[in-house]
């Protein structure tokens, strides 16, 4: 008896803990807030994490430091809300090429699981050279997408009606500046010219 | 004999289709197809097109291509940023308005890739629909993250040479 009321009370909490993410977020993303105030008090999205990217390095929130990045939650399984958001912050870091030399993106993987780094190296590659994948055991990509306020569920193939085991997550570009800062949050369906700006605002 | 002058001419349909002749007399057509460029070891692809009837309606019940062990139809929902990916049934085409298999919705999924999509290359897609049967359609792979309506800024080029 004792068991199902606290995967009850749980499954409340983590609802609202996603709820609470999620009117945040979209308080953030819009128009008006946006301005590039890094260091405004909203630090509460990025921290600490550890992951390893597809090349087989280390790769720690230290990496954000010293340039402009675009940091994304996804999965390679995804067939078309990554693919897409990937294309944008590749033709982002495109757009800034000149002006931002150095920036970067980092696509953090919600699927560890089929997402081993050989698997990230092939994928990240068809995007953009200056496009890291992280990848890490489930509990050190729990505790990225934690900090980074990202929703990530595991489907089974049953619930999903799939083959194979699916994750809903959530599909935000999140920019940080040099310092390593939160600054502001793309939705998915963001253009690539809009995200640019931003970025260009701290160069 | 007769079965499989049937299934020629919808094969030779497809081919039409393909060339841009994207209407046919009294079934479903099916345009712009394009699947998107996969990693070396992608598990999964996907591939949208546009289907369309002149009259009536018709319903996509599954799919099968050879470069694939499965084929599923999928749906992306988003709701409050969240993208969450379901399969669905069938995919309704009724005349009027035509159904569009895009990227953030619905489409086609690839399941068990036994090869790698190559920009470049192209995948045959058996389309099974509930009145008009088996339609062949040659789709063409395009980039990794390319939208719907063109090469998606050909000079985005950044595959395989970086």
């Amino acid at each position: 008896m004792k068991r199902p009321f606290l995967l009850g009370i749980a499954a409340l909490a983590a609802a609202l803990a996603l709820l609470a993410g999620t009117v945040l977020l979209t308080e953030q993303m819009r128009p008006g807030s946006s301005t590039a105030d890094g260091g405004s008090g909203r630090a509460d999205i990025g921290g600490p994490f550890t992951l390893t990217d597809h090349t087989g390095a280390p790769v720690t929130e230290a990496a954000l430091q010293g340039q402009v990045s675009l940091v994304y939650f996804g999965y390679s399984f995804c067939p078309d809300i990554c693919p897409t958001d990937l294309q944008v912050i590749g033709e982002t870091l495109d757009l800034v090429q000149d002006d931002l030399p150095e920036a970067q993106g980092l696509f953090i993987t919600v699927d560890p699981e089929r997402d081993t780094q050989a698997q990230l190296a092939g994928y990240v590659s068809l995007f953009h050279p200056h496009i890291r994948g992280l990848t890490g055991t489930p509990e050190q990509v729990a505790a990225a997408a934690k900090v980074y306020r990202a929703y990530y569920k595991k489907v089974s193939a049953e619930e999903a009606g799939s083959s194979d085991y699916l994750m809903d997550h959530s599909a935000f570009i999140y920019l940080f500046d040099r310092q390593g800062q939160f600054v502001r949050v793309f939705g998915h369906g963001a253009e690539a010219a809009a995200i640019a700006e931003a970025m260009r605002a701290l160069k | 004999m007769k079965f499989f002058a049937k299934h020629l001419a919808f094969a030779s349909l497809a081919s039409l289709m393909m060339m841009g002749m994207a209407h046919a007399a009294d079934g479903v057509s099916v345009s712009e197809p394009f699947a998107r460029a996969t990693a070396p070891s992608a598990k999964a692809g996907a591939a949208f097109l546009t289907l369309s009837i002149a009259s009536g309606e018709d319903k996509l019940l599954s799919v099968a291509s050879p470069v694939a062990e499965k084929v599923e139809l999928h749906n992306h929902i988003m709701e409050d940023g969240i993208a969450r990916m379901r399969a669905v049934d069938a995919i309704p085409v009724v005349a009027g308005t035509p159904t569009a298999l895009k990227p953030g919705g619905l489409h086609i999924m690839l399941i068990g890739l036994k090869q790698q999509l190559k920009e470049g290359d192209t995948v045959p897609l058996t389309l099974r629909f509930e009145k008009a049967g088996d339609v062949v359609v040659a789709v063409p792979v395009k980039g990794a993250g390319v939208r719907p309506g063109g090469d998606d800024h050909s000079g985005h080029g950044h595959g395989h040479s970086h």
